[in-house]
């Protein structure tokens, strides 16, 4: 099962297979758990959205492009159900309170971190997520995934010179936050790492 | 050209998201769901339910006379136009 492609075993998945997407879940899962995790900023919400993204690769897997690759699809669908969830929770908390307690990192379904790591990591996690919701998905997408501006905005469906000036200003606000001058900001280059 | 700043964001995400792991249940939690979806709706419907709701309605013959009887505007017909009568 390991040496099959995932055109494979999607192919395997639209015959009923349930173990070809047990096996697509073992590859795919920690770079949808993560993105999803980075996005909206709750332990729950991400293990609920992973499985949101996998249920719904075996609903569409008939109708799936095998010919087209995987990942996209599943950062499409990632970062759909983040907005989602982003925006539902935003119009029914809405509370800067609920947002200063996620950022203090009290809350129960706040992401695990050790004590040592907190201070050098979680500094740069929290301010992606203090970022407005449309830059933090390009940070999110261009440094934890390395997928390249094209890429991007491929998967967002949107110019690239929107993706750029996203991360652009995304960049600065991070470059603020963690106390980075802002000399060097002219200096980016958007190429793929 | 990148900058000091970007790799540092770039590592530190990286850093971070590393030790951020889903939890180990829900393998067997999305085959589950995959395989049987009503056994979802009902799970769904049962979280959602609440005491109270599982109670048996109030639907039988007598139930629904008791209800219509007290309907307010119903015994103040019948106590108005009842005749009165001797009991003894």
């Amino acid at each position: 099962m390991t040496t099959l492609t995932d055109r494979n075993l999607i192919l395997r998945l639209r015959q009923g297979d349930f173990e070809a997407l047990g096996e697509l879940y073992d590859r795919h899962r920690h770079m949808v758990y993560r993105t999803a995790l980075m996005i909206t900023g709750d332990i729950q919400a991400a293990d609920d959205l992973l499985q949101d993204v996998f249920l719904r690769l075996h609903r569409f897997a008939a109708s799936f492009d095998v010919q087209r690759p995987l990942e996209p699809w599943l950062y499409r669908m990632t970062t759909n159900l983040a907005y989602d969830w982003v925006k539902s929770r935003n119009s029914l908390l809405g509370s800067l309170e609920d947002l200063a307690d996620w950022l203090r990192g009290s809350g129960k379904n706040s992401p695990h971190e050790s004590l040592e790591e907190r201070d050098e990591w979680a500094q740069v996690q929290m301010a992606v997520s203090s970022l407005p919701l449309n830059q933090r998905v390009v940070v999110v997408l261009y440094y934890l995934n390395d997928l390249s501006v094209q890429d991007i905005a491929d998967i967002l469906e949107v110019p690239v010179g929107t993706v750029k000036s996203r991360l652009h200003y995304g960049r600065q606000a991070l470059k603020k936050k963690l106390g980075f001058g802002s000399q060097a900001l002219s200096d980016l280059q958007y190429e793929r790492p | 050209m990148k900058d000091a700043a970007d790799i540092y964001i770039r590592q530190a995400l990286k850093n971070w998201a590393a030790s951020q792991h889903p939890s180990p249940n829900l393998r067997a939690r999305l085959l589950l769901r995959a395989a049987y979806p009503a056994a979802q709706q009902v799970n769904i419907a049962g979280n959602k339910r609440r005491p109270f709701q599982i109670q048996k309605p109030l639907n039988g013959t007598a139930d629904q006379f008791i209800r219509f009887y007290s309907l307010s505007w119903v015994w103040a017909i019948h106590f108005t136009y009842t005749p009165l009568t001797r009991v003894t």
